[in-house]
């Protein structure tokens, strides 16, 4: 549930630090979705997929950690 | 270059959330957010609660509901303040929304604020409002697989009210097993069983409430 949100919100986060960093196109991402957030990796993935084409996001590889409780967080990304 | 973050994601409504904690714990107000399916009778029992205890606690409630004011009016007959939210096409109230619903209300004059979700078992269980804790309301025409199947809620709630214990004898629910199943997944939860129509358990729901205060 949600995972157009979370994605949205993960975009935004990327994008702004890539831009304060100066870094022009990113290469992968790593999230930390808990279980208990509901959110589905699959959907995330699918949300990522149709949102990131023609941002600096895009092409970029989505990586996802599943933890059991409530963590929902980025933890990295790489970029150039 | 790899950029390390550790930015948690829905952040927004977190913080806004913390927010509308601190407000209400400065104003000494204790905020119930009161979440079930569609029809589990919420706004049945909220009638009730605001009957039994207006005169007692001073107190006011935020109706969440889609698209009508229908709730909203059926609590304000009681003459308690009641402020209306509706959430056209969105399946859960969200913390900014309790924070402008805040700022219509005599948080001065306020003990009890109770929070009447969009009714939904899924989606509100994830939204933060800010209330000192969550209620969930099960009925006994949803089916005993119901805390198993949703379960995030009753592991958050503080306490789950099995309503329309008047209609046992025609549906094929164990109170016994709801029971069990509500404790296995939250073994510190309160559990009430009531009928809001015919007034069982609701003395216990309203000491327990008040115990809360
Ligand atoms: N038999 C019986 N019916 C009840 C009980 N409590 C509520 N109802 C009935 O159930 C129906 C739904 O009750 P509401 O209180 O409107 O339920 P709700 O959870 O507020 O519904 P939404 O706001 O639409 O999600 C109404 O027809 C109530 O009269 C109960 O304890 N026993
Ligand atoms: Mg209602």
């Amino acid at each position: 549930m949600h995972e157009l949100a979370i994605v949205e919100d993960l975009m935004n986060t990327v994008v702004q630090s890539a831009q304060e960093h100066k870094l022009q196109r990113v290469k992968s991402i790593k999230i930390v979705v808990g279980k208990k957030t509901a959110a589905l990796p699959d959907s995330l993935m699918f949300c990522f997929e149709a949102l990131s084409p023609e941002t600096i996001l895009a092409g970029a590889s989505l990586e996802i950690e599943e933890t059991p409780g409530r963590e929902l967080y980025v933890e990295y990304y790489d970029a150039e | 270059m790899q950029v390390n973050l550790a930015t948690k994601l829905l952040r927004a409504n977190r913080d806004v959330a913390a927010e509308n904690r601190e407000r209400l714990r400065k104003h000494g107000i204790v905020a119930v957010n009161l979440i079930s399916s569609p029809g589990a009778g919420k706004t049945t029992l909220l009638e009730r609660t605001v009957e039994a205890l207006k005169d007692k606690i001073p107190m006011a409630v935020i109706e969440g509901d889609q698209y009508t004011a229908l709730d909203g009016e059926r609590i304000e007959r009681f003459g308690v303040p009641v402020v209306q939210i509706n959430t056209p096409g969105g399946c859960h109230l969200d913390a900014g929304m309790i924070a402008t619903a805040l700022d219509s209300l005599d948080l001065e004059n306020l003990r009890l604020l109770i929070i009447e979700n969009v009714g939904n078992l899924i989606c509100p269980a994830e939204f933060d409002l800010g209330e000192g804790f969550k209620v969930g309301v099960l009925s006994v025409t949803e089916g005993n697989d119901k805390p198993k199947k949703y379960p995030v809620i009753f592991q958050d709630a503080q306490a789950a009210i099995i309503n329309k214990v008047d209609l046992l004898p025609y549906v094929n629910f164990s109170l016994e097993h709801a029971v069990q199943d509500l404790q296995e997944i939250n073994p510190g939860l309160k559990v009430i069983p009531a009928s809001a129509t015919r007034q069982d358990g609701l003395e216990e729901w309203f000491n327990w409430l008040l115990e809360q205060m």
